[in-house]
């Protein structure tokens, strides 16, 4: 038989907690090229959806600030002045 | 942004037309649902309700979502007022029009903005309760109005938003475990054990510009390579548009052999599940009795069930009960189900002496559930990441099995005198006692 890590059903935070660190380490898989295309499929929406959709969101100016605060990584500004609880700092 | 893709209807192209069709047409199987009868809880047997989407999201922020009253899950509050006072504002707020189900209203937790200095205290401290995303795309049932407020059942997709793009998922090393992905794993866990039947949980994360696609099941994860929120903006309208629009909750991670018989929504009513087991359908009654809430594992859960029709034909509240359990079975132990039938062989062999199964419970059917588009093939964690993720190990990729047993005692906190638990007490242990000690091959498992 297969030597086999059996993780602990235990209903404690703890136990639970620290069996993702352990078991974490080695079962996730980065960087994957591949999930975005086989699980969402976003060919599927239309080119003309996507440009209508993206013509009515550049019109939006909370959205183009927002874009241009991330592309200059300045989203401090918008987390204090704008929108204050949407981004979280751990 | 994100409701803004999500809702887009402007313009009405030929392609939103197309891609609207899903939408609308489950409108319309909700609204005739309400049309055939006006109790919204009655559950119409030719709708499955997987296949209706109708989502929204919702920011979490000031809000901390529960899970149904009666539903223990480590880590979410199933009542405000286990909640530290100063984070509660007050008053529970009931499902609207209704009180049905909900009398208490598992309502929303609505919590005070903070200061910056109470946020980074709050998203410091280790309490489970205050554990959650930022933002959820949730479903929704066009039965019942619409609310500001969510179950962690009713998330179909979990966002996490950080400032900076050094806070992404994946790391620099491209091998080890970021904290991002610690939490988003933790986060999945307690996603997994509170919205059933569940084969991964689906996760998005903007950090900076970057942002990334993630999902989380019972071998583990997998995380996107990371795109660029500026210069693949067109992607991200795609994704957003697919996860609000087009993908149904079997896409989004449901099991696909179950049916849902109520809205994934419904915040009145905690849906029931048809469930096929070997010959016969059953239907799940009210919350689980148990459910894991690792990630990695069994996803063992456990529910009060009734054969499928057995309530009209009996009457309601006389159809026999059974016990039904879904786990991920490693596939080189043996099953449970012919563990079962291994001791109800054995009582008829005569040098086997087990005569008496008091305390064994009684098996009635079980087995690997096999996909129902491919018969040949065992539903196994790989069977959803065909094409993307590295390869699982043998040990990792478990096989969905099911169990129905007859045997249904009472719920442990339901007793009221020691000799019910004394004589619980006795049945287990007379049970362990026929079922493993006098057999020869039968071991502990």
């Amino acid at each position: 038989m297969h030597s086999i890590y059996y993780p602990s059903t235990s209903t404690d935070v703890n136990d639970a907690k620290a069996d993702l660190k352990i078991i974490l380490a080695t079962r996730v898989s980065f960087n994957d090229p591949n999930i975005l295309d086989v699980l969402i499929k976003p060919d599927e929406v239309s080119d003309d959806l996507v440009k209508n959709i993206k013509d009515y969101i550049s019109k939006d100016q909370d959205i183009l600030d927002f874009l241009s605060a991330v592309r200059y990584q300045t989203v401090e500004f918008i987390e204090s002045d704008m929108y204050e609880p949407l981004v979280r700092r751990d | 942004m994100l409701e803004t893709i999500t809702s887009f209807n402007e313009g009405d192209s030929e392609d939103d037309a197309k891609t609207d069709t899903k939408h609308t047409h489950n409108k319309e199987a909700d609204d005739e649902d309400r049309d055939d009868d006006h109790t919204p809880s009655k559950p119409i047997s030719d709708t499955n309700f997987a296949r209706c989407i109708n989502r929204t999201w919702i920011d979490l922020h000031n809000i901390i979502p529960r899970t149904d009253p009666g539903l223990f899950i480590p880590g979410m509050p199933t009542d405000y007022n286990d909640l530290e006072e100063d984070l509660v504002i007050g008053t529970k707020r009931s499902p609207s029009g209704s009180d049905k189900g909900y009398a208490d209203g598992p309502g929303p937790s609505k919590a005070r903005r903070l200061s910056k200095e109470q946020q980074f205290a709050r998203d410091n401290t280790d309490a489970p309760e205050k554990r959650r995303p930022d933002l959820v795309l949730v479903d929704r049932s066009s039965q019942e109005p619409q609310q500001d407020w969510c179950l962690w059942r009713h998330f179909a997709v979990l966002l996490e938003v950080k400032c900076d793009n050094s806070d992404r998922p994946n790391p620099a090393d491209g091998t080890a475990l970021t904290k991002l992905a610690a939490k988003l794993a933790d986060m999945a866990r307690l996603h997994l054990a509170a919205r059933p039947f569940m084969r991964y949980s689906v996760h998005l994360t903007v950090c900076g510009a970057i942002f990334n696609l993630a999902i989380f099941d019972r071998a583990g994860g997998v995380v996107s390579k990371d795109y660029n929120i500026n210069k693949d903006l067109e992607i991200f309208i795609r994704i957003i548009r697919r996860l609000g629009r087009d993908l149904d909750a079997y896409d989004l991670g449901l099991d696909r052999t179950v049916v849902p018989l109520h809205a994934l929504g419904s915040r009145e009513h905690f849906p029931e599940f048809r469930v096929t087991v070997g010959g016969f359908t059953y239907v799940t009654q009210g919350l689980p009795l148990w459910q894991s809430t690792s990630l990695v594992g069994r996803g063992t859960s456990a529910w009060v069930a009734v054969l499928e029709g057995d309530a009209e034909e009996s009457g309601k509240g006389n159809s026999k009960t059974f016990i039904l359990k879904t786990a991920w079975r490693v596939y080189a132990r043996l099953p449970e189900s012919t563990v079962y039938k291994m001791i109800y062989s054995a009582t008829n062999e005569p040098t086997s002496n087990l005569t008496n199964l008091d305390g064994v419970a009684q098996f009635v059917d079980g087995g690997d559930i096999f996909d129902p588009q491919l018969p040949n093939e065992m539903i196994k964690v790989s069977s959803h990441r065909k094409g993307f993720g590295k390869p699982i190990s043998e040990d990792d990729d478990r096989v969905l099995h099911r169990l129905v047993l007859s045997s249904h005692g009472g719920k442990l906190h339901k007793f009221v005198t020691f000799s019910q638990l004394m004589r619980a007490a006795k049945k287990m242990n007379s049970g362990m006692f026929s079922g493993f000690a006098q057999h020869p091959f039968l071991t502990p498992l």
